[in-house]
């Protein structure tokens, strides 16, 4: 016996295709004929397209198509489908690295600012004490308690900063478009998780700690003391802060083993992290600024009476909104750091 | 990563330009504040000689310099961006060098009504101070305009290749 050397099914899939596209309604049905003669996926993929044809006779024979190849196990893969190419742009420069966060921060909008809102309650508490306090005697006086104050402050960075990285930094993974770190987002958490990022980021909270205590104490007793010392101190702990990235890599990994790794990085990421800091000290200025404009814009200036009082209320404030912008950051920074593509 | 405008031409074909972030519309906008302000003083420096030679001597008083020079800087400062929106292509030199552009929605250049429309609208973005209503607006909105962008139906993309 006689084997064709040369298949001529694909010659013969063109015809049927030209005949089925055409208008006369014999070499239609003729079509579906030799379709369901050559068979295989295609003939299945264009058998479903005329399923509810006009002519009821193409409209049944592919349905027949359909039925037969079915019982023979062929099936069409959706995922197969064209799909556009999932586009990526190199980050050329450090704004496009921030410009990254944003988009990173748009694709789970909803997620990260209830997280944020949620771990940011006892900041925002701060916030009423702050802002209710020139007209209560009592919050009034506790403002003015610099120890009590500086304790609140550390036991919020010590044991609460984790839950924020916990919170925030798994919502802001969940934004990301690859699957793995959305996989990530939905395994990594708990207790485990919790306690490898109190572990990671203890040193890091002290000083932070000791930093905004200190600022406290010396804004509330005399502004003027050691003020260049503390300037010098913050941008230095800034610069060092938001160099560190091991959060980030506990985050990344959801490994214990990761916590014994300091990524202490300060020396390639000593400008990125110093630009940083300038644009953070801009975005503070501009939520300051803006809250102030506002109540001046709307005839509540005198409220500003007590502007020591009131600046902390707002420092915190802004805070609360720049907070995920930061936490977004330093997992970009990681993620990339990881993996440059 | 980044978000895209999506234009669709009549053949039906899928055009997908990645969309500038804030970030980067900042740090040009900055670049274009810059250059705008070293041109006032120059300016400014300049109008205080003529002021001083027509001090000294006949032809248009000083007041009808003054006045032209003020409409001349509001000229300056407001048509800065649309002239570059118009006859550069879409882009100022602040968004050259951080490779973005100005196109309306459909991808095609800005128009004058839509350039000057943008810009005048920087007003209502720079509310209630330095652009906080701008920010919030480019973090909501699907293609991260600012409010001039939403009523103008303009946005900014990135053209600096992949």
């Amino acid at each position: 016996m006689l084997l064709p050397l040369i298949d001529n099914s694909d010659e013969e899939f063109a015809a049927c295709l030209d005949s089925l596209e055409g208008n006369e309604v014999p070499r239609r049905r003729h079509a579906m004929v030799a379709l369901e003669r050559l068979g295989g996926t295609r003939a299945l993929q264009v058998a479903t397209a005329l399923t509810s044809d006009v002519d009821p006779v193409v409209a049944n024979l592919a349905r027949r198509i359909c039925s037969v190849l079915g019982k023979k196990g062929l099936m069409l893969r959706r995922y197969l489908r064209t799909q556009h190419l999932v586009q990526t742009v190199s980050i050329r420069g450090f704004y496009q690295l921030l410009d990254e966060v944003v988009f990173v921060i748009r694709r789970n909008l909803a997620g990260i600012a209830i997280d944020s809102f949620l771990f940011s309650i006892p900041k925002l508490l701060m916030v009423t004490v702050f802002f209710v306090s020139p007209f209560f005697a009592p919050f009034f006086d506790l403002v003015h308690e610099v120890w009590l104050v500086s304790l609140l402050i550390f036991v919020y960075q010590i044991f609460w900063r984790p839950l924020v990285w916990h919170s925030t930094g798994l919502a802001f993974l969940a934004g990301f478009p690859e699957n793995a770190c959305r996989r990530q987002a939905r395994k990594a958490g708990g207790w485990r998780l919790y306690n490898s990022l109190l572990k990671v980021g203890l040193i890091e909270a002290i000083l932070y700690s000791l930093m905004l205590s200190m600022a406290y104490s010396l804004y509330f007793s005399s502004g003027k003391f050691g003020f260049p010392l503390l300037v010098t101190f913050t941008v230095w702990l800034l610069i060092w802060t938001l160099s560190v990235r091991a959060p980030s890599a506990v985050i990344f990994s959801s490994s214990v083993k990761a916590e014994s790794v300091w990524l202490f990085d300060c020396g390639s990421n000593f400008w990125l992290s110093m630009k940083l800091g300038m644009v953070l000290i801009l975005l503070y200025m501009i939520v300051f600024g803006s809250a102030v404009s506002s109540l001046w814009m709307f005839g509540l200036d005198n409220w500003f009476s007590v502007p020591h009082v009131f600046s902390c209320g707002f420092f915190i404030a802004a805070d609360v909104l720049i907070d995920p912008f930061v936490v977004g950051y330093r997992l970009l920074l990681a993620r990339l750091n990881m993996d440059p593509k | 990563m980044p978000q895209e405008l999506v234009v669709r031409t009549p053949e039906n074909a899928e055009i997908r330009v990645p969309l500038a972030g804030m970030f980067s519309r900042a740090s040009a906008f900055v670049h274009d504040v810059a250059i705008q302000f070293v041109c006032v003083i120059v300016a400014h420096f300049v109008f205080l000689f003529v002021l001083e030679v027509l001090n000294s001597g006949r032809g248009f008083g000083p007041g009808f310099v003054r006045g032209l020079y003020s409409i001349a800087i509001f000229v300056f400062v407001f048509g800065y961006y649309s002239f570059f929106e118009l006859y550069r292509n879409g882009q100022t030199p602040g968004k050259k060098a951080n490779g973005l552009r100005v196109v309306a929605l459909n991808g095609q250049r800005v128009g004058l009504f839509s350039s000057l429309l943008r810009n005048f609208l920087r007003i209502a973005d720079f509310m209630p101070f330095m652009f906080l209503a701008g920010i919030f607006s480019t973090l909501i909105t699907e293609r991260h305009q600012r409010i001039g962008d939403v009523f103008a139906g303009t946005v900014v993309i990135r053209i600096d290749g992949n």
